[in-house]
């Protein structure tokens, strides 16, 4: 009786592989749950949300503001934080020492011009400060100077210098031909704006400085994406300028619905960041999620919208980008109409788009401009395309060195042929060929224009016969690189065609490894981490999983334009319906 | 961090130490294209493997001969200007009463592992098939992973081995002969390709069935009429020539396409009728425990070459006389063949069991067993209607 039950004790082998069983997925589930909290105590950014620790601030309701003239929503001022500055230095009202303390500030800029005057028939001193090259001088002496100077005809009945109030309102009512005027009592203030292009007008009597907005930045124009080409639809792509950016969007149609929230962001080098969405389409709490981290942006500075993109994304781990970069102001004016958000920053023309499904970053503004066969046909093209370029060297080598049987038996005669002579394993010989076209590829990024064709010529035709020739590579496999190369090429949005390309090295050491089997667990992998994965609360596979027909509308296919009635469900816009 | 580190060096060495686990590069394969087999005591040989080594006392009964493909050349310059002049495969002979067995024996003489995916045909030859059941020498192939299903099987009279011989320059034998069943729509001397999936099923359940014969002719491959597969014992009963394989592709209405060529009976002119399509519907009757079968075959095609002793105009009496002529030409095909079965091979294989079964089943159950017996008694009436239904670019007939 007992050597039966001895008999159903399993061998070590057996105890062995029920024990890896049980501890690998443990194990990673552990280490996965350890680097996310680890990461949250990094950028505390729980704490940073709740307002305990400095991060983007709101212009929004922030006090301190003293703007008298109401400008445009989108205005560039910026307010500063100066709690962290210490002691705050205020004007007194006695020019020499308001200029003295101006001076001390700005005692290591001497770029910072003083321009002393006196205004008009009541010959009071004044002074303006302004930064040469910032500031627009023809606009200064035009509107600024000229009027200060000849101002005789408000002070024509006074005989003696009008109060403090009484010649502040003279001033900004009667004679600045400035539509941005803003009165602050704040040295550091009036200091940053003077060194952002302003220019200050200190009075004598007058407890505080005028800033006067007469900016002028060399921009650039408005010039075609260079990223996003297109063959139909707008050729306009953002610059530099946030106000030019914003102004784009403004000019995009007439609507009085579009938002435009400005935020600082930088702690050293201070930024403005434009939070814009549609009032009322975009779901209330997306906005106040996005706003909650933007605030938790603690950075000295934000050079570019990338910074933005990694420091509010949901997850930093994922190959994935889960906010979209555009160039282009069509595209982010689908996205708000979709019930997205969007994030403008001065100093880049990439915008950012959230949330972002899967299926965004193939989709491209001809899509829609085209009629909606062709639109339809390309689209599929392009996920055949992302396949392929995800999956065409790992099957390659999965097939040729795990699965022979799956090649028609032509071409793996053609195929064996191909291969006589060729030294190295499968997974070299595809190593080798992958890794010299991203070389390939981003020398070609690098050089001057005019030698990138010729890159191109040399990298492709001479190399790739070259090593065909000296039996390094298979002729197959040049075929199955390139094919590849192009493929990823083809995705509308460049940085999705690099997550492709990276996820391709994985799925071909997968692979090597397993064979056909290997590439199954990697796509297994891949999807249960998209189907994980979300951005700012949507499903990343948004369209496709959950399933509702309605989405499938304009997700693989583009139905015509007069089926798309509605908004994507998941963004749960307020207005749900694009039309009827 | 240490912790963290760990793990990420467990992981990477993970799947480095796993290497490419059981991967086999594809130049080192040796792709199997076709197999024949052939009884050793018909030739007496004792194959290559030389008993004298170690003990194998082995009853030589098969020798299995293996053709595997050559790939030639690296890249296209030298394939284009040497392609069709050499000898792209060869064949290997190992004689062992295993099939297993045999094909392990290459690896004492072939650095490249042999493969089975891309196997096309099997070859049996005539004295093997009839002295062994056709699930003995087939099992290997239907067991083995690697093989398809999609196999196809045929019998030779002669030695398996020589049509593996034969072929024009730049063709191997087995791609050859699996191509050559696409031309059932030019020649109805092809019967349908019979693969393993499809003849697992018919031994199994003791139907016979046809396999497709295949010669050596001059220095290529000729199909010549077909073997029967008698299904209560799975042994080759005999061959059906090429008009009778002709007879039976009528009968079952299997033909795609192909050539009816007779003479006229009073003028001995030559008609030719050109096969577009067929199809034929076999109905049993039983009456008071007799059976008997009613085989109706219809059929559309064209003339495709049409003599007379003078030029003359066709119409529809010519084409009504001429009817008659190729419709009594392919009833008296169908009796040769049928007769052939009843008489001769004692084997039913054009599928009056299966009418029979499926339209009286009662019936079918009291003689399933002694089915090719009870056949060989039945009466058959034959009811052809063919559909002439154009001449051609000439409305005339040829001199």
């Amino acid at each position: 009786m007992w050597n039966e039950v001895i008999e159903l004790i399993p061998s070590w082998g057996v105890v062995f592989q029920g024990i890896m069983i049980f501890c690998v997925p443990f194990f990673l589930l552990r280490t996965i749950s350890w680097a996310k909290a680890k990461e949250d105590r990094i950028t505390t950014r729980a704490e940073k949300a709740t307002g305990s620790k400095g991060g983007g601030v709101s212009n929004v309701g922030a006090s301190g503001r003293t703007s008298i003239l109401e400008g445009p929503e989108e205005q560039s001022s910026s307010e500063i934080v100066t709690k962290d500055r210490g002691t705050r230095i205020t004007y007194s009202g006695h020019l020499k020492e308001d200029l003295q303390k101006f001076k001390e500030l700005s005692a290591d800029m001497h770029d910072v011009n003083v321009r002393e005057l006196r205004i008009g028939s009541i010959k009071t001193r004044a002074a303006l400060l302004y930064v040469n090259g910032l500031t627009d001088k023809d606009k200064m002496d035009q509107n600024i100077l000229k009027p200060l100077m000849n101002a005789y005809q408000p002070f024509k009945n006074m005989d003696t210098i009008p109060e403090a109030k009484d010649l502040q309102d003279i001033l900004i009512h009667e004679i600045l031909l400035i539509s941005e005027i803003e009165l602050t009592e704040d040295t550091n203030l009036s200091l940053q704006k003077v060194l952002f292009g302003s220019v200050v007008l200190l009075v004598e009597g007058i407890s505080g400085a005028l800033v006067l907005s007469s900016p002028k930045g060399n921009t650039r124009g408005i010039q075609e994406p260079e990223s996003e080409a297109v063959l139909r639809g707008s050729r306009s792509g953002f610059n530099e300028t946030l106000s030019d950016n914003t102004a784009i969007l403004r000019r995009h149609g007439q609507s009085t619905e579009l938002a435009m929230i400005s935020f600082t962001v930088g702690k050293r080098m201070q930024k403005e960041l434009i939070l814009t969405y549609i009032k009322d389409v975009a779901n209330d709490e997306l906005v106040e999620e996005v706003k909650r981290r933007i605030k938790t942006i603690d950075i000295d500075d934000v050079q570019e919208s990338g910074y933005v993109e990694q420091l509010i994304e949901d997850n930093s781990y994922s190959p994935f980008q889960q906010i979209q970069n555009t160039e282009r102001p069509d595209r982010v004016m689908a996205a708000l109409l979709e019930g997205r958000v969007a994030i403008l920053i001065d100093g880049t023309p990439f915008a950012l788009i959230m949330p972002v499904t899967l299926g965004m970053l193939l989709q491209s503004p001809e899509d829609y401009n085209d009629r909606w066969m062709v639109g339809s046909l390309i689209r599929l093209l392009r996920f055949f395309a992302a396949a392929i370029s995800l999956f065409a060297p790992a099957l390659y080598i999965s097939f040729l060195s795990f699965q022979p049987g799956l090649i028609p038996t032509k071409l793996a005669i053609s195929i064996i042929s191909s291969r006589q002579g060729v030294p190295f394993s499968v997974l070299i010989e595809a190593l080798i060929m992958e890794i010299s076209i991203e070389i390939l590829r981003e020398a070609g990024l690098r050089l001057p224009k005019p030698i990138g064709p010729a890159m191109g010529i040399v990298g492709g035709l001479i190399i790739g016969q070259a090593a065909v020739e000296a039996g390094i590579v298979s002729p197959i496999l040049v075929i199955v690189v390139s094919v590849t190369a192009v493929s990823s090429f083809s995705m509308p949005m460049y940085s999705a065609g690099m997550t492709l390309r990276m996820l391709r090295f994985a799925a071909m050491f997968f692979a090597a490894i397993f064979g056909l089997y290997g590439v199954v667990l990697f796509f297994l992998l891949l999807s249960s981490h998209l189907i994980k994965l979300k951005s700012f609360g949507v499903p990343y596979l948004g369209l496709a999983v959950p399933n509702k027909t309605v989405n499938w509308k304009d997700f693989i296919f583009r139905m015509p334009l007069q089926f798309l009635t509605g908004r994507p469900t998941l963004l749960k816009p307020k207005d749900p319906l694009r039309k009827g | 961090m240490k912790k963290w580190r760990m793990w990420i060096v467990l992981s990477v060495l993970c799947s480095i130490l796993s290497g490419c686990w059981s991967s086999t590069p594809i130049e080192d394969l040796d792709m199997q294209i076709g197999v024949a087999l052939d009884s050793a005591e018909e030739s007496g040989e004792t194959g290559v493997a030389n008993p004298e080594y170690g003990n194998h006392t082995k009853p030589a009964k098969i020798i299995s001969t293996y053709q595997f493909t050559i790939p030639q050349g690296s890249g296209g310059a030298l394939m284009k200007s040497a392609g069709n002049s050499i000898k792209n495969y060869y064949n290997m002979s190992e004689t062992s009463d295993s099939i297993f067995e045999a094909i392990r024996q290459l690896s004492l003489r072939t650095r490249r592992t042999p493969i089975g995916h891309h196997l096309k045909v099997i070859v049996i030859s005539e004295e093997l098939a009839r002295s062994n059941n056709l699930t003995k020498l087939i099992d290997f192939f239907t067991r083995d992973n690697d093989i398809r299903p999609s196999v196809m099987l045929f019998v030779t009279k002669g030695k398996a081995k020589d049509v593996f011989e034969n072929t024009l320059p730049g063709q191997a034998p087995s791609f050859v002969l699996e191509g050559i069943f696409n031309n059932r729509d030019r020649n109805m001397g092809i019967w349908e390709p019979v693969t393993l999936a499809k003849v697992v099923g018919p031994l199994e359940g003791k139907r016979s069935f046809l396999l497709q014969n295949v010669i050596p002719y001059e220095k290529e491959i000729k199909l010549a009429g077909a073997g029967v597969i008698k299904g209560s014992t799975g042994k080759l009963v005999g061959f059906l020539d090429e008009s009778e394989l002709e007879g039976m592709v009528w009968l079952t209405g299997k033909g795609i396409g192909g050539v009816l060529k007779t003479y006229d009976p009073n003028n001995h002119n030559l008609i030719t009728y050109e096969v577009k399509s067929m199809h034929s519907k076999i109905k049993a009757n039983v009456n008071n425990g007799q059976i008997s079968f009613n085989v109706k075959v219809k059929s559309t095609g064209r003339y495709a070459e049409v003599f007379a002793k003078e030029s003359k105009k066709l119409h529809d009496g010519i084409v009504k006389k001429d009817k008659a002529v190729l419709q009594k030409h392919v009833v008296e095909m169908m009796q040769t063949t049928v007769k052939k079965m009843q008489k001769e091979l004692h084997t039913e294989a054009a599928g009056f069991g299966t009418s029979l079964r499926n339209q009286h089943p009662a019936v079918w159950r009291s003689v399933k067993d002694n089915w090719d017996e009870t056949f060989s008694e039945i009466p058959i009436t034959y009811e052809v209607n063919l559909n002439i239904e154009e001449y051609g670019a000439s409305d005339t007939s040829a001199e």
